[in-house]
């Protein structure tokens, strides 16, 4: 080490310096075969990414189920008050899954395996969750035109089938 | 309860927020003109330090107003009806002493200058004849035992003075043939001579002339006994001077007016108007006729419409020139009041007989002619077929062209100043055009005293009047007495080829029909007359093609015939179902009425017949407005089910009052479909009596009366209601639909007051919430949210978002008085009309007094508040356009900057 | 003490009794007519005062009107129960039920509309003491500084801004920095769902999973050992 550091001249520079002290000076542990090693994970670096690549989808799939603790906390914590803050929530609640059923298509592009389907399907079930649950908050906060009162305003004005009129006796 | 009461008070604070005036909105949409009534009595008060005029009017007003301008000063309003009926005036220096009553002599002393009370004293007198003042002293003339017998009072105190004194009165004849003049009684023979007896003193002695006449009438005012015969049309002025009767021969058609200018000298005015639009004085010396020259005169003014002048007081006094001038006060029959100079002209004109309005009719204005040509254009053709419009690409290039061609020239001319406006060929007021949100109206109004009247919405002038000299009388309400003046608007602006049409329905031998075209007041037909008698007049559901809504009339016997006659409508009328209320027998008839496309041959059919027998009589009918919309078909309960309205546009309310032996008076109300003649609910109120007033609107109705055994004015409420599911959504039909009786929800409040009127406010669509307005007794225009009166108020807790808990008493506060200080007294009704804002509703209150104001029952909803700051608005955005701006080149400068480091 | 008021009162009336003939002739039973008598305490006693106030008894059935002392009359009515007004355009005054029995006894009392057998004795001559300027307009709301302030929304959009504003400068305290560090490191020890089902899926799970292991305890070594 000191015998490579004496060669080099005071204002010389020296740009391969780096990379020959990592090849040269980083010793290996005993028992550890370089070539072995790089023999034995040729195999499994393929398995590895491909593996970390399913992990990474698995990820995406299950993100929406992961968010439902969380949803079902903010739900909570925005009451059944129809206010501006509470409804801004709920519509992110309905908002966010829809968007991600719509791009499930190109979210999923780049996935490919034989698990693919499966995720598909994690990530929908799970954005359905998500969705359910803000038709639900929905549903609480009487958002959702279920009941009869709902549809009054679209009930029109009978049309009269006989018209009547009078009065007292003009005299 | 405590907390109950509080929850409640809160949640009336809350609603009642939703109505109320800012201080800075008083007058601002409102106006209220006051009046003092046809007038009766009056005196002139030439003081130059006062210049006023004092009257006493058949609404048993007596006020001053000023000799200059005819503004009221001081107004005092007395008890109403006969009670109340002044009967004498009496001016001294510095009192006007006034008597009223009929059973009940009250005298009351008024101070000239402010109007409060100096004395009052009252006396009985079931028998009084005559009142006159003599010397100080009250003279109260009545006839018992063939004797004229007079009793005395002291004007000031009511001490009575010495004995009654009598004069034998073989020569009295009856009141209807005798009168009284300056303390002298006259009376006309059977063998045609004529008495004069003076009653000021007992003496016998009597003057006598023969003389034949059919009617003898006193000169009012006169400082001399004076008379005028009349004999077959002719008239004959008789006055009594130092104990002789002489005779003058009078202008036939004028009326006379006798002034004392020196003690021993009298001026004779006379005073006629020979057309509507002219006034004819004359003054003469009363002893010799000689005809004084300055007194003369003839006026005509194109804005005059008056009939039968008649001087209710004069003075005269000599000019520098020395000539004869005199002021008159002349009333006519039209209920008009003038002040006369002579010579000269009128100096002030007040229309009181917008006292005695009988009907009201809001009509909209027309559109400007710039709209109007836009309209024409490209309006909507079903209302343009007539126009026959062709449709070509060529010829709409060429309208638009020529259209705008034409604006432009307006443009120009208004620019110029060659023509004031462009509304100019409407030949009315140039600003007289519809507004943007339809609040500027013309309200025609019809007066009993035969006068109709269009008056501006926006600021109460009166833009034109009519007067119905010779045409007809108007019919009776047989309820109540007094006339009835049956107006519909047959076509209204929204026709632009037409103008619109007023009809007014007038009995004579044969039915009459005026003509109102109601922006100008001109008829352009004028009168129609028709050979039968119409009993009732119901307007068709269907225009005809001339745009004209028209009348369907029956006539004694029954049988419907259409108005205007012979024209054909435009589609085929619904099956029209007409019902006929009788109060004087208490039959009620419904009929089914056909009426072919063609307008020809009608044809009528009895369907039902109710009878009340006599002691119950019919008093009111209460039918929905035809206008009214009603948007939501149904109520939100608060687990949001829906109870849904039984809305049935059938539906008449009859209210029946009828004697009761252990009830004193039982009011009943029946509400009954007008088709099928079902009664579908009645209910009972026992010991009510009057003041009754009905309001029947959407589904509900209220009925306020007053209660003899708990001794306050209640209002009743009823709702009704399909229930939960709903029948049939798309159409209504009363003699198709099923047979289930609606629920009735029903409650009663108390009105910590008494009503004169009572109206609900109406809307465009019927969106706007409803309130009801009240005029009470005490002056105030009361507007009260119909959810106050709602029968469905919790009497528990509430179950409803916003339903107020039941309490009795309704709450009255002062904020809701929408008038308020403007007092209202003696409202005849109050009259209410959309705007073609949604959330607005124009309001007309007639009485003694007029008022207008708009009022919007949900708020301003759909206009920006008149308070809305426009300048922070501007400024605000101003600001954050410029900061973002600013910002921006901030950001990108420091961008750059950043770049470069 | 309210029977001795009650005497007293009565002993002061002064009730005309004239007999009334009904207006048929018919000898009926002959009505009685009394004078109801009070006074009316005005803001100012000005004239116009005196003129534009008006007592209304029974809705207008008959009227009174004010003297120059405040005192008014109503005169000739029958007996029985009425309410009277004081009508005045500015002022609110409570009203006072007055009765009047067959025999002439009068009786003020408080109007109570609700429980009308529920009596509370005023004194007669009738006062009108209690008015109120009647309160007929609202009042405009005046803008303020402290209502935009305290405006909810004002702070809903402020408090997040100042959030932003003063976040930042906190970050830069190093010992925030690492506690941040820390809860970000919390995280990455917790269990990943994924991961397990990953594995679950893949099926050769043990095995390599060690082997990661080893590999980044191999890594972390290296990088102590160049520390060093």
């Amino acid at each position: 080490m000191t015998t490579v550091k004496s060669k080099t001249f005071k204002w010389s520079l020296d740009f391969t310096r780096n990379k020959h002290e990592k090849s040269t000076d980083n010793v290996s542990p005993p028992g550890y075969s370089q070539l072995a090693g790089q023999n034995g994970t040729e195999l499994t670096r393929d398995s590895e990414s491909s593996r970390l690549i399913i992990k990474k989808s698995w990820d995406l799939a299950l993100g929406p189920l992961k968010q439902v603790p969380m949803n079902l906390f903010i739900m909570y914590m925005a009451g059944n008050s129809i206010s501006i803050f509470p409804i801004m929530m709920v519509g992110m609640l309905i908002v966010r899954p829809v968007k991600a059923l719509f791009t499930l298509q190109t979210t999923f592009k780049t996935i490919e395996g034989t698990q693919a389907w499966g995720q598909k399907f994690i990530f929908f079930i799970g954005n359905c969750v998500n969705i359910v649950l803000a038709l639900y908050k929905c549903q609480s906060m009487g958002l959702l035109p279920t009941h009869a009162s709902d549809w009054l305003a679209f009930i029109n004005q009978p049309t009269r089938m006989e018209y009547s009129g009078g009065g007292f006796v003009l005299s | 309860m405590v907390s109950k009461l509080i929850y409640a008070a809160l949640l009336s604070s809350f609603l009642f927020t939703v109505n109320g005036l800012y201080e800075d909105q008083a007058g601002k949409f409102d106006w209220k003109q006051d009046y003092v009534g046809e007038v009766k009595f009056s005196s002139i008060d030439v003081d130059v330090t006062t210049k006023r005029l004092y009257v006493a009017t058949e609404k048993n007003v007596v006020a001053s107003l000023a000799i200059d301008t005819g503004d009221i000063i001081w107004r005092q309003i007395l008890e109403k009806g006969p009670e109340g009926s002044v009967e004498l005036i009496h001016p001294t220096k510095s009192k006007i002493i006034t008597v009223s009553g009929v059973d009940v002599i009250k005298v009351r002393g008024w101070d000239v200058k402010d109007g409060y009370l100096h004395f009052e004293w009252s006396t009985e007198s079931s028998y009084a004849l005559y009142l006159f003042v003599f010397n100080g002293l009250l003279h109260n003339v009545y006839y018992s035992n063939n004797l004229i017998a007079v009793d005395t009072y002291h004007l000031e105190t009511g001490v009575k003075g010495k004995a009654t004194y009598t004069f034998p009165a073989h020569w009295f004849s009856g009141s209807d043939r005798c009168a009284l003049s300056s303390g002298s009684l006259a009376c006309l023979d059977v063998d045609g001579k004529l008495n004069i007896g003076s009653l000021i003193k007992s003496n016998t002695d009597r003057l006598g002339l023969d003389m034949i006449g059919d009617k003898i009438e006193a000169i009012p005012g006169s400082p001399i006994p004076a008379f005028i015969v009349t004999n077959k049309n002719v008239e004959k002025l008789v006055y009594v001077k130092e104990n002789k009767i002489l005779v003058r021969s009078s202008t036939s058609r004028s009326s006379s007016f006798i002034y004392t200018y020196m003690a021993d000298r009298q001026y004779l005015l006379q005073i006629s108007s020979p057309m509507q639009d002219t006034i004819v004085t004359e003054g003469s010396i009363l002893e010799d006729s000689t005809v004084i020259e300055s007194l003369s005169s003839k006026e005509s003014k194109s804005s005059l419409k008056i009939s039968n002048p008649r001087i209710s007081s004069a003075f005269c006094g000599r000019s520098k020139a020395n000539t004869v001038n005199c002021v008159a006060l002349v009333s006519t029959q039209d209920q008009s009041l003038m002040l006369l100079k002579m010579p000269g002209s009128i100096k002030w004109h007040r229309e009181e007989s917008l006292t005695n309005i009988i009907n009201v009719e809001f009509v909209d204005l027309p559109v400007s002619d710039i709209e109007a040509a836009i309209e024409k254009e490209f309006g909507n053709k079903e209302s343009f077929l007539d126009h026959s419009v062709s449709t070509g690409a060529f010829s709409m290039f060429v309208r638009r062209l020529f259209s705008q061609l034409q604006q432009l020239r307006t443009l120009f001319a208004t620019v110029l100043g060659i023509i004031e406006s462009p509304s100019e060929t409407t030949g009315t007021k140039s600003n007289l055009v519809r507004d943007q949100f339809g609040l500027h109206k013309i309200i025609v109004t019809v007066t009993s005293a035969g006068k109709i009247f269009g008056i501006d919405n926006l600021n109460g002038e009166i833009l034109w009047s009519v007067l119905l000299c010779g045409v007809g009388t108007f019919y009776e309400n047989r309820v109540n007495g007094l006339p009835s003046a049956p107006m519909h608007l047959q076509r209204n602006s929204k026709h632009l080829s037409y103008s619109p049409m007023c009809t007014l329905l007038l009995k004579s031998e044969k039915i009459q029909f005026v003509y109102i075209y109601p922006i100008n007041g001109e008829s352009k037909n004028g009168v129609t007359q028709v050979p039968y008698r119409v009993v009732q007049a119901v307007p068709l559901p269907v225009l005809n093609i001339e745009m004209v809504r028209s009348l369907i009339l029956f006539d004694s016997s029954n049988s419907p015939h259409l108005y205007p006659a012979d024209t054909p409508l435009s589609s085929k009328p619904p099956p029209l179902y007409i019902y006929i209320a009788n109060p004087t027998n208490g039959l009620l008839q419904g009929f089914t009425v056909n009426v072919p496309i063609s307008g020809k041959e009608l044809s009528a059919k009895e369907v039902w017949k109710t009878q009340f027998n006599k002691p119950t009589q019919i008093i009111a009918i209460g039918s929905r407005d035809a206008m009214e919309h009603v948007h939501s078909q149904g109520r939100v309960l608060s687990d949001r089910s829906v109870l849904y309205k039984y809305i049935n546009p059938n539906m008449v309310a009859i209210l029946t009052l009828a004697p009761d032996t252990t009830h004193k008076s039982v009011l009943t109300l029946h509400l009954l479909d007008a088709v099928s003649g079902i009664i579908i609910y009645s209910v009972v109120h026992k010991r009510a009596s009057h003041p009754i007033h009905l309001v029947h609107s959407e589904n509900w109705l209220l009925c306020s009366y007053y209660n003899d055994k708990t001794r306050r004015t209640e209002i009743a409420s009823y709702e009704l209601y399909d229930g939960n599911q709903l029948s049939n959504s798309s159409d209504f039909s009363s003699v198709g639909g099923s047979l289930i009786p609606p629920i009735v929800e029903k409650q009663a409040y108390i009105l910590p007051g008494f009503l004169q009127a009572m109206k609900p406010t109406i809307t465009e669509k019927g969106i706007t919430s409803k309130h009801i307005l009240m005029a009470t007794t005490t002056g105030h225009l009361l507007e009260v949210p119909w959810a106050f009166l709602d029968p469905r108020r919790p009497l528990g807790e509430p179950k409803e978002e916003g339903a107020i808990p039941y309490i009795p008493e309704l709450p009255m506060p002062s904020e809701s008085m929408i008038n308020y200080n403007k007092s209202l007294m003696r409202v005849d009704g109050i009259y209410t009309t959309p705007s073609s804002l949604e959330s607005t509703c124009l309001v007309f209150v007639y009485g003694l007094d007029l008022f207008y104001t708009r009022v919007a029952p949900s708020k301003t909803f759909d206009v920006l508040k008149e308070d809305f700051d426009y300048l922070v608005i501007i400024i605000v955005t101003h600001i954050l356009l410029i900061s973002a701006y600013v910002t921006k080149n901030l950001a990108s400068q420091k961008a750059l900057k950043q770049a470069w480091k | 003490m309210i029977c001795n008021s009650f005497k007293v009162c009565i002993v002061l009336l002064s009730i005309v009794l004239v007999s009334l003939p009904n207006a048929n002739g018919q000898s009926e039973s002959n009505r009685e007519l009394y004078d109801i008598e009070g006074t009316v305490m005005l803001p100012n006693l000005t004239t116009s005062w005196l003129a534009e106030t008006v007592i209304q008894l029974k809705g207008g059935e008959a009227v009174g009107f004010l003297r120059k002392n405040g005192s008014f009359l109503i005169s000739k009515v029958p007996s029985g129960s009425y309410i009277v007004e004081v009508v005045n355009p500015n002022y609110v005054y409570e009203p006072i039920r007055v009765e009047i029995n067959s025999k002439g006894k009068y009786r003020a009392r408080k109007v109570n509309y609700i429980q009308s057998s529920h009596v509370h004795q005023m004194p007669y001559p009738l006062e009108f003491v209690n008015y109120m300027p009647a309160k007929y307009f609202y009042t405009r709301e005046q803008w303020k500084v402290t209502d935009f302030l305290f405006n909810s929304m004002v702070l809903t959009m402020v408090l997040p801004l100042l959030a932003i504003l003063v976040l930042p400068k906190l970050m830069n305290d190093p010992e925030t920095k690492k506690e941040m560090e820390q809860l970000t490191n919390l995280k990455h020890d917790m269990p990943e769902m994924s991961e397990m089902i990953t594995s679950f899926f893949t099926g050769n799970t043990p095995t390599a999973e060690k082997q990661k292991e080893k590999t980044k305890a191999i890594k972390s070594s290296k990088k102590s050992n160049k520390n060093n």
